[in-house]
């Protein structure tokens, strides 16, 4: 298949190269008749300018591929029991809430079921004592503050065999140029729910940019024993209190969705200029100043400037071929950190030219049983497999 | 036709007439190769603009110039002339729509760039519906060429193509409309233009026909031609930074509502 698209381009190339001689040889005309170059100052100055706008889109796209990932300022502890849960208390033949409770506020990423949660932390709880009390989760990511309150009112038991509970849910993001989402609502324990879409955005020229993310939340309230000392816990401690099935029902499917699907991303788009401005965004303008100044090399400048942009957009996807390889070697180095390695696994799905290389080469990430199960499984859920 | 004379009006064409040529050539292959655009949008627009450049310039460069009754005095007839220009001028842009639609409605750019890259180059067009809008973008610009050129042609002042990129559109518009019109009444207000393309294209059929009756029996035009300014180096300079500008507020705008 490489081989057949090797050729087909080197046919291309040959047949534009040849009609292109054939052009200049039939042309007859003589010297005289062509335009005079510009003047060696507007060349050399309108050359610079360009390229150094192209080299900087490199570097700076380079950089971006390389740089860490967002610092998380924030609590990221969970307390599990290490008891089993007391008995059910009764007044009459009806359940009643008593005693001591572990209330479990948790951010993570889509689909994350192990490993150190975004920002996460257990707080005791007891009956009655801490109703209408708030709890807040905060934490900053990156340039984004995630903020979590929880209010529990009144919980009962209902005629369903289930804990019904009243009470509200405050959730927000805030970004440092002030944009924020919220949403509240009344609570449901244990729940999987969502902040708005956490980070993201261009740099400016940059062919890749910070990925926004919607975090999920994950809240729970389970019964603990007074005298239980409690230990440190990660995700899947928490998940193996009610078990995976229960949060995998939860979580809604088709949030699930990884970003690497390519029919969605054939779909979301009419054609192939709509596409590359939605990728390069704001960037547009300065590969347009770069390609208009690069054009005056040219003696006519309209074909210069057709040949210039088809070269930005090889160089384009010559950059984001190089930032991929970067990527994954940055997420396959087993001297970095799991989280760390997690965290840049998602810069892979940000590619704008290769995402059936990014998708395969996830794919084999997701297969490669001597990575860590935390990586494997992010991989396989950027993927887009369930 | 003398092979000879007809060979000698394409070279003389051709060579007044490249930088038009080569200026929408490279538009069409920006816009449909390099960065394809959606197809319906750019053939209207490029079929309209080119359209409105190489007419009045093909039909009316003698005039223009005030020399035609020179160029009537040498042995290509008034007909060459007018059938060379019109099968250079209007077939190069005919050509240039057809290849456009070809492209549009095999997703062949998508194809070439698809040797290179897997995606965002490789997004297909979506469908156009409904399809003869294709057929509408050719047939318009057809139209306009054909009134433009042939009162380029048959101009009788140095000066008369100066508003043809304004007549030209606005009679193809309205006979476009009376298309419009038309169907909506034999279809009960759903207008889709199929009846439009018909009648554009014989609206094109007419004005050839015509200017070339006409221009056979045109006396030259002499005289000397309104001055212009040449040197043009500021107007795109001024074009360049305006598009800038407006794409500079459009990306504002957008960047904080995304």
């Amino acid at each position: 298949m490489i081989g057949a698209k090797i050729s087909a381009l080197f046919l291309v190339i040959a047949g534009i190269g040849l009609a292109v001689h054939v052009i200049r040889r039939s042309n007859g005309g003589s010297f005289g008749r062509r335009p005079e170059l510009r003047s060696r100052w507007t060349r050399w100055i309108c050359g610079a300018a360009g390229g150094a706008i192209l080299l900087a889109f490199g570097i700076v796209t380079i950089r971006a591929a390389q740089s860490d990932v967002p610092e998380v300022s924030g609590p990221r502890t969970l307390r599990v029991p290490t008891l089993p849960p007391p008995a059910d208390v009764f007044v009459g033949d009806r359940r009643v809430p008593a005693g001591r409770y572990l209330l479990h506020l948790a951010a993570v990423r889509p689909g994350q079921s192990s490993g150190t949660a975004v920002t996460s932390e257990s707080f005791d709880f007891h009956w009655p004592s801490d109703l209408h009390r708030r709890f807040n989760l905060r934490a900053t990511v990156g340039n984004v503050i995630v903020n979590a309150d929880l209010v529990v009112d009144d919980m009962q038991w209902s005629a369903s065999k289930r804990w019904d509970y009243e009470g509200s849910r405050n959730l927000s993001v805030k970004s440092v140029n002030s944009s924020s989402r919220s949403s509240s609502g009344g609570i449901v324990l244990p729940d999987v729910d969502y902040f708005g879409s956490v980070g993201g955005g261009k740099i400016f020229l940059s062919l890749r940019g910070e990925l926004g993310e919607t975090l999920e939340f994950l809240s729970d309230l389970t019964p603990v024993r007074e005298d239980d000392p409690l230990r440190a816990g990660k995700l899947e401690d928490l998940i193996a209190i009610r078990g995976p099935e229960l949060w995998r029902n939860l979580r809604a499917p088709e949030r699930n969705n990884g970003p690497l699907e390519l029919g969605e991303f054939r779909r979301s788009h009419d054609s192939p200029a709509e596409a590359l401005a939605n990728a390069l965004d704001f960037n547009v303008l300065p590969l347009l100043a770069a390609a208009i100044l690069l054009a005056q090399l040219f003696r006519r400048r309209w074909p210069g400037f057709v040949q210039v942009s088809a070269a930005i957009i090889l160089y384009l996807g010559a950059l984001d071929r190089f930032a991929l390889r970067l990527t994954e070697a940055h997420v396959r180095d087993p001297a970095n950190p799991v989280e760390v390695r997690v965290d840049v696994c998602r810069r892979m799905t940000s590619t704008a030219f290769f995402r059936e290389t990014a998708s395969q080469h996830l794919g084999e990430l997701a297969r490669d049983a001597s990575l860590p199960p935390a990586l494997r499984l992010r991989a396989a859920y950027l993927r887009g497999e369930k | 036709m003398n092979r000879r004379i007809v060979q000698g009006l394409l070279w003389r064409e051709w060579l007044l007439h490249r930088d038009e040529l080569t200026w929408i050539f490279s538009a069409w292959v920006f816009g449909v190769w390099v960065v394809p655009f959606p197809p319906p949008v750019f053939m209207i627009l490029f079929g309209i603009v080119s359209a409105c450049l190489l007419a009045p310039s093909f039909g009316g460069s003698d005039a223009a110039e005030g020399s035609e009754e020179f160029s009537f005095a040498l042995p290509p007839s008034r007909a060459q002339r007018y059938l060379v220009r019109l099968a250079l001028g209007g077939g190069v842009l005919m050509a240039l729509m057809a290849g456009a639609l070809l492209a549009a409605l095999f997703d062949l750019p998508q194809a070439l760039w698809g040797l290179v890259f897997e995606s965002t180059m490789t997004v297909p067009f979506s469908p156009t519906r409904p399809p003869f809008v294709f057929g509408l973008a050719c047939a318009l610009a057809a139209a306009i060429f054909a009134d433009a050129f042939a009162a380029g042609a048959c101009t009788r002042t140095p000066g008369g193509i100066g508003l043809l990129w304004l007549r030209a559109p606005m009679l193809a518009g309205i006979v476009m409309g009376a298309g419009f019109i038309l169907e909506g009444i034999v279809t009960h207000g759903k207008s889709s233009g199929i009846l439009a393309s018909p009648l554009l294209g014989a609206w094109t059929l007419f004005r050839l026909f015509q200017g070339y009756r006409q221009y056979e029996i045109k006396e030259g035009v002499s005289g000397l031609p309104p001055l212009r300014r040449v040197g043009s180096s500021l107007a795109w300079g001024i074009v360049i930074a305006v598009v800038l500008a407006v794409l500079a507020l459009f990306f504002l705008v957008m960047v904080p509502s995304a």
